[in-house]
């Protein structure tokens, strides 16, 4: 039996292993984290609420992550739809949604000046890169994954045809689009 | 400790310990779970009613053959392991020949087949200009997927796009097409 290395597992794979196995959601939490912080940091300005927003997406991604369905789309964008909702319940409510970590029996977690420090020092570093992933989760499902095949792994217009069963023309197309698209959105909303 | 990352992470294993030892893993929800871990494990995964569906090809193009008609699929608890000799032993791989070379695919198939995989779908891929051999993998299924590029040395595995009118109902868990680099100088 081949013995599966957790940082090889993709998202996928981890948020369906982890229900059962909690070092396969940290793996999983690990990679986004930094990212995810970011994105809420980019929209509140604010480290404390970067904090709360963070910790709760994190926990409703690890209460709701066995109703995770890999048919309707990659974790990452599952996991931005959490992120985008917790922003939503911020700008009605005026507070941070704590029901998921109340659920788990997580506290909010108190942090200090110089932990708040460091916070923001990540989600500024992290800025640029957190972007185009998070706006490369946005895209169309076979825009984001024609994108990413050329740009990301660098396969040509043939090859990617081949494994996605279209034509050549409709892999550029595809490329093309999504990648007006990541600029038109990359080059608006500048924080 | 004053770092946010890890303590939210703590917290984060904690509670996914505390959710597991009192009971909140549902059988339903293992069936999921073990197809992705499984998947580690080279056990054929296929999608729900993941019936083995060869010889789906009519009007597509010659197949090289469909392959006779794979073993059902095993009862649950009942998988196969992969061993050293056959380490594609349960991986559900269709092939697809992407050159114009006649009987590529088959020549890959069989490799394969004798590593451990069952075959689905043997036939030609739509576009038949590839230089380089692409193992592509269904949803949730990388890990088998790059156990078949290790046996074809080939270094990346990227994921599928599916559907294809080619595979018809099948849900391989991995892809084959086979590119001009897998043609015999």
């Amino acid at each position: 039996m081949t013995v599966m290395d957790p940082l090889e597992r993709s998202d996928e794979e981890l948020l369906a292993a982890a229900p059962a196995e909690p070092e396969a959601f940290a793996v999983f939490y690990r990679r986004h984290v930094r990212a995810l912080s970011a994105y809420f940091w980019r929209r509140s300005r604010d480290a404390e609420t970067t904090a709360d927003l963070t910790a709760e997406t994190f926990a409703a991604a690890l209460d709701g992550c066995a109703r995770f369905d890999p048919g309707r789309g990659p974790a990452i964008g599952w996991l931005y739809g959490i992120a985008h909702r917790q922003l939503g319940t911020l700008a009605r409510r005026g507070a941070v949604e704590q029901r998921a970590r109340r659920r788990l029996g997580m506290d909010r977690l108190q942090l200090d000046d110089e932990a708040l420090e460091r916070l923001v020092a990540d989600a500024e570093l992290e800025g640029p890169q957190a972007r185009v992933l998070e706006e490369l989760a946005g895209l169309p499902p076979q825009q984001r994954a024609a994108v990413e095949a050329r740009v990301l792994h660098e396969l040509d217009y043939a090859q990617i045809a081949v494994a996605s069963g279209a034509s050549e023309v409709v892999v550029r197309k595809r490329v093309s689009r999504g990648l007006a698209a990541l600029r038109g959105r990359l080059g608006k909303e500048q924080p | 400790m004053t770092d946010f990352y890890a303590q939210l992470e703590r917290q984060l294993v904690d509670a996914g310990r505390r959710r597991e030892s009192q009971g909140h893993v549902r059988r339903v929800v293992a069936g999921r779970a073990r197809l992705a871990m499984a998947a580690g494990a080279a056990v054929l995964a296929l999608a729900a009613g993941g019936a083995l569906v060869p010889g789906l090809l009519s009007g597509t193009g010659p197949a090289t053959g469909g392959g006779a008609a794979p073993p059902p699929a095993p009862p649950a608890g009942a998988e196969p392991a992969p061993t050293r000799s056959e380490p594609l032993r349960g991986i559900y791989v269709a092939v697809l020949n992407a050159t114009t070379r006649g009987g590529l695919a088959r020549t890959v198939a069989e490799l394969l087949e004798r590593r451990g995989a069952t075959l689905g779908v043997v036939s030609n891929a739509p576009d038949q200009s590839a230089a380089q051999t692409v193992v592509a993998y269904a949803e949730g299924m990388q890990a088998p997927a790059r156990e078949v590029a290790a046996v074809l040395g080939v270094d990346e595995v990227v994921p599928f796009q599916g559907p294809s009118p080619l595979l018809g109902n099948a849900r391989p868990a991995v892809i084959v097409m086979v590119g001009r680099d897998r043609v015999a100088p």
